[in-house]
């Protein structure tokens, strides 16, 4: 602490020292010496000729879990870590431009993307090094071409380790779901089209349920929920090549219409705006029969037997509802088979992009594929016949915690990191039948044919584009809850509506979509 | 002294009045507490008033008092306290006790000192300043720059206008030095403020999580609050993320668990309050 | 009056006392005179330099295109298009619009509500029941906002309490945060709830300041507990309210973006939506630094203003200044 004082003594005299000179980065310690290799690639644990091995990195994951001493060990990296999950944390590092030499972290969601760090000097191109350094993630890139080009910016080249989702199963993991044990009660069958939908509602309407059909719209919509029955969702999209934004389709008036006079009649929840925050009480109390969840986490809350539980509480998967039998729903609820979180970058003052690259490269190897999958064998999982079964301390933690609580402690596989998801991951965390038939049926359905891809902007079309988006959405938003809830009509209201959308600029979005879109198509 | 009966009403109410307030008020704690003792699954199901726990379960605290990191933020936090509150509390005086003197500095030092309650420099450069001055990383970060609150250094000032200016002049007709007038005469005369003020200042340290989440990198250097908010935060954790969230029964005796040392530290504090009420009826 | 009011107006006559030999040569007299004092303001000085002064040079941000790996120097110069950027916003009105109501409202109900509390506790005799309610009306103050706000969300929901209470005379159910018209009413009734015991605190210090034998002459000149209150324990407080006040119109612009996030809805934008939520989802959210920076500043600008007139009226009329 008195060092601390005394520097803040000194600074003093340097009060009217310019801002923002801050202090470069200090010379890491002890030099390194070559890493060791064999003549195959690289060996892990990895050792170098002398010194030993370490890298800075920063991240949002906790720091002090099991799963990061055992990735520190199997690759043989010393980690240091400057971790927050404090979302400040990250721009904070850049503006004091002393970079940690990895980050882990999601970029791409970052105003301006990955592009912008790229340009900024902020995160180094690893094309170069791929084939050298990660012969793991190479063979990734050589097996599936949609996965190397989503992990390609506009310019071909790459930046990031991906966290590669390639099964179906693990990217259908969402999906509307229905009361099944209420449906049996009530001699009906899973819903397929609006009408059908209309009719079960009505049924659990009737028998006194207050909000029948409850879930936040507001987060899952946009990717493709109940409004992918009138072919639109309430954001940009593809149809037949070309860029549409869901408001502005004659879709989107039925679709609101719908639900409009399913409000009206009681068989949406009144309380449709905060659905996220009454779905625990409504949904266990009878109140919902019908909502929208995750596999895993979600319907595995719901479905693990409790004390003085209602003890016949049985979830069903539901398809994504259609207007006529038969019909292929136009969207999905799925997500890209590379996801955006927690990527693995090197940033442009790592001094040793060879070790950071062989380092991130360890999860792509069949040993990462373990570790990031399963964590240590003999703690949290066990060989069984060749399969990797989770323990019980995993699945049922004696000290009481909940089964996602410990798969984050030990290993990565229930979110994300560079590294590709294995489907003996999913298959027991969804534990129950049930959570294995919505996923396959989840599966099924999955179509990305008219879901915007991840497209790239330059730094203008960022500015631009956030900046007419932020008004689109807001007054969108505003708008949606207003038609549903009757406060404005959709006959009388709706064109007022699409001309304060093109007065903020929407079209001007379109085009800017359409261009990126161009370029991906190009890479 | 004589009681009309018009005072007794009024007392009546303002009994009713206070005991409804108090109940008022109590709810969300006994809320907080009651859910900490139950157990998760029926408080999902739970709804309306919480009066006793759901389904009575210690599962929480368990989990909550076995974790190394609470603890070790609990320790963090008190060093805090300790050394951030009496630097804070001496600064703040001084300050006060300038502004509040017929200084030639006076008037320049309180427009000073006025001007940073609206203009500051936001985020970046405040990190910017606290790294280039080398206490990134350390308690310093969370200790200086926020060291005197200019609210509470005001909050002191006018305290110490309510001074009458006969007793200093005394004292410094009989060769009084500043540093004895403060703190013989002047720091009895105002404790109660002074008292409203460390309660401030240990009440911001408390529950102060924010720049311990920019500035601290060591995880052994977090201080409680910083913890709890981790676990706190992991509820709104990405939608794209498909695990649990941590129940919510944990959330609330990971509440409880932060509050109750500071309640334990108000009786001590109350005392200050009475017994400034003596010093000022000697006063007059 | 009670004497600290006069203290204070009497120093103010006292400052200008006019004497001919240049400043500084007055200032070196004045330091040599109050060494004692010089000394005690070195280091708060210094602190307010170093830490409050020295970061405000980057307010500079403002005014440019601000890129973290650039550096604030580095960065290109974008003049003042930030702040036609927000001038220009299709929203800005009604966010200027809604700020104001939201915040001038607190300042009429949530502002008296602590004083108006501390008041009718000095009038409670028993010591424990004192003790016991003041400790439990702080308690709202260290629940965590995100667990008020859900318990706000829960009690006004269409099967909340509230309802329930209203449902016995009749009262059609509806979640009041649903409706642009009650947004603003549950907001400073949440408000005052969670404050008025916390807010009291300073009132209830500055009450145990007042000099008690003013109180016994009023009671011999005959004055009830309502004209001692009046005529003795308001006086006494009026100082700490006056500051405290004068605070809060400085402050009339800056409503917090964090209690209004965590109950404001798409529906409810039209009277919710103010400048720190509008900059919070532009600014945190989109890290657009430069931008959120400028209307900080314009924020600042605005409510030095006030403040400054505020202090000016105060000071006219007599009743103690800020600075």
């Amino acid at each position: 602490m008195n060092k601390k004082l005394m520097a803040a003594v000194a600074f003093i005299a340097a009060t009217g020292m310019v801002l923002g000179g801050c202090g470069k980065k200090e010379e890491s310690s002890a030099p390194q010496g070559e890493i060791i290799l064999a003549e195959d690639g690289t060996i892990y644990p990895m050792s170098a000729s002398e010194g030993e091995l370490s890298l800075s990195v920063f991240t949002p994951i906790d720091s002090e879990t099991e799963k990061i001493k055992y990735w520190s060990e199997a690759t043989g990296v010393k980690l240091e870590f400057a971790s927050s999950k404090a979302s400040e944390a990250l721009s904070l590092m850049l503006a004091s431009n002393d970079l940690s030499d990895v980050i882990i972290a999601d970029l791409a969601t970052q105003p301006g993307g990955v592009q912008k760090y790229a340009d900024d000097g902020v995160i180094v191109d690893i094309t170069e090094h791929i084939d050298e350094y990660a012969p793991n993630l190479k063979a990734w890139f050589d097996k599936d071409e949609t996965i190397r080009k989503m992990a390609t910016t506009d310019d071909g080249k790459h930046y990031f380790f991906p966290c590669i989702r390639a099964e179906a199963v693990l990217r259908s993991y969402r999906g509307f779901v229905a009361r099944k044990d209420l449906l049996d009660k009530y001699g009906l069958t899973e819903p397929e089209t609006i009408e059908e939908w209309e009719n079960v509602l009505k049924t659990f309407k009737d028998n006194g349920m207050s909000a029948p059909l409850s879930y936040d719209m507001t987060a899952f919509e946009p990717a493709g929920g109940f409004m992918s029955a009138y072919g639109v969702i309430p954001n940009f999209y593809l149809e037949n090549g070309e860029v549409k934004y869901g408001y502005l389709e004659d879709g989107m008036k039925e679709a609101l219409k719908t639900l409009s006079r399913w409000y009206s009649e009681g068989l949406l929840d009144k309380d449709i705006i905060n659905a996220s925050s009454n779905q625990d009480l409504n949904l266990t109390n009878n109140k919902t029969g019908m909502t929208f969840l995750t596999s895993g986490g979600g319907m595995g809350k719901y479905l693990r037997p409790h004390n003085g539980g209602d003890e016949s509480f049985d979830l069903v998967g539901l398809k994504l509802p259609v207007l006529n039998k038969g019909d292929k729903p136009k969207f999905s609820s799925s997500t890209f088979p590379i996801t955006t979180a927690n990527n693995g970058f090197i940033t442009s003052q790592c001094e040793n992009i060879e070790l950071a690259m062989r380092f991130l490269d360890f999860g792509y190897s069949e040993e990462g594929n373990m570790l990031m999958n399963f964590g240590k064998e003999g703690v949290s999982y066990e060989m069984v016949d060749g399969y990797p079964k989770y323990t019980e301390l995993i699945m049922n933690n004696p000290d009481g915690k909940s089964v996602g609580d410990t798969m984050t402690e030990y290993f990565f596989s229930n979110w994300a990191g560079p590294f590709a998801q294995d489907v003996r991951y999913i298959e027991q965390y969804n534990q129950f039948p049930r959570q294995q038939e919505a996923l396959k049926l989840w599966g099924e359905m999955m179509t990305m044919e008219s879901t915007m891809p991840q497209v790239t902007f330059t730094t203008e079309e960022t500015a631009k584009i956030s900046s007419i988006m932020n008004n689109i959405n807001t007054c969108a938003n505003e708008n949606m809850f207003k038609f549903i809830m009757g406060i404005k009509s959709v006959d009388a209201d709706y064109e007022a509506f699409v001309a304060e959308l093109k007065a903020f600029g929407i079209d001007e979005a379109i085009e800017i979509y359409k261009a990126a879109l161009t370029r991906y198509n190009n890479r | 002294m004589k009681i009309t009966t018009g005072q007794r009403i009024f007392s009546v109410f303002n009994y009713i009045f206070i005991t409804f307030l108090v109940i008022v008020t109590l709810y969300p704690f006994w809320h907080i507490v009651m859910a900490s003792f139950s157990n998760s699954y029926e408080l999902m199901a739970h709804s309306g008033l919480l009066l006793k726990p759901v389904g009575f379960s210690l599962q929480s605290y368990k989990l909550v008092l076995s974790d190394n990191a609470v603890i070790r933020g609990f320790i963090n936090t008190v060093i805090l306290l300790i050394t951030k509150n009496t630097l804070s509390i001496l600064l703040t005086l001084f300050g006060a006790y300038v502004l509040s003197r017929k200084l030639m500095i006076t008037p320049v030092m309180s427009f000073m000192v006025v001007v940073t309650m609206f203009f500051s420099g936001g985020l970046i450069p405040t990190y910017l300043n606290v790294r280039s001055l080398g206490l990134d990383n350390s308690f310093g970060a969370l200790i200086f720059p926020t060291a005197i609150s200019t609210f509470n250094l005001i909050i002191l000032r006018t305290a110490f206008y309510g001074v009458p200016d006969s007793l200093e002049e005394a004292a410094h007709l009989d060769g009084a030095g500043d540093l004895r007038i403060l703190f013989e005469i002047l720091v009895p005369l105002i404790l109660p403020s002074i008292m409203v003020v460390a309660l401030y200042y240990i009440v911001g340290v408390w529950n102060s999580w924010f720049e311990a989440s920019i500035y601290l990198r060591d995880r052994k250097l977090f201080p409680l609050q910083l913890i709890l908010r981790e676990v706190l935060v992991e509820k709104q954790i990405n939608m794209d993320s498909d695990s649990e969230t941590t129940a919510e029964s944990i959330q609330y005796a990971i509440m409880t668990v932060s509050t109750v040392p500071v309640l334990i530290f108000y009786p001590f504090m109350q005392k200050y309050f009475v017994k400034g009420a003596t010093v000022g009826a000697v006063k007059g | 009056m009670a004497t600290d009011v006069k203290n204070i107006t009497k120093r103010e006559k006292r400052k200008a006392s006019p004497d001919k030999k240049p400043w500084i040569v007055r200032f070196g007299r004045d330091i040599k005179m109050h060494k004692g004092a010089y000394m005690l303001a070195l280091p708060v000085i210094l602190f307010y330099i170093l830490f409050c002064y020295k970061p405000m040079g980057g307010l500079i941000i403002a005014f440019k295109n601000y890129a973290p790996i650039k550096g604030i120097w580095g960065s290109s110069w974008a003049g003042f298009s930030h702040f036609e950027d927000f001038l220009t916003n299709p929203y800005f009105w009604r966010l200027m619009k809604n700020t104001l109501t939201i915040s001038i409202s607190s300042l009429i109900f949530s502002f008296p509500a602590p004083i108006i509390l501390a008041l009718l506790l000095n009038e409670v005799r028993n010591k424990l029941f004192l003790r016991g309610s003041q400790m439990i009306m702080y308690l709202p103050h260290f629940i965590s906002l995100v667990v008020i706000c859900g318990m706000v969300i829960q009690f006004t929901g269409s099967d909340g309490i509230i309802n329930d209470f209203l449902a016995i005379f009749g009262v059609e159910r509806k979640s009041f945060l649903n409706y642009p018209e009650y947004f603003v009413p549950v907001y400073i009734i949440s408000d005052i709830w969670a404050g008025i015991g916390w807010g009291s605190i300073i009132y209830m210090a500055a009450l145990t300041g007042i000099d008690s034998s003013l109180y016994e002459a009023a009671v011999i000149d005959g004055a009830g507990r309502w004209k001692q209150t009046i005529y003795v324990t308001l006086p006494g407080i009026l100082p700490t309210i006056i500051v405290m006040f004068l605070m809060r119109v400085g402050q009339l612009l800056s409503v917090g973006y964090e209690k209004i996030i965590l109950l404001y809805n798409p529906l409810t934008y039209e009277t919710a939506d103010i400048i720190s939520t509008y900059v919070y989802r532009k600014g945190l959210l989109e890290q657009s630094y430069s931008f959120s920076s400028a209307v900080g500043l314009f924020n600042s600008i605005i409510s030095f203003i006030l403040l400054t007139f505020a202090n000016g009226m105060s000071k006219r009329l007599g009743e103690g200044s800020l600075w």
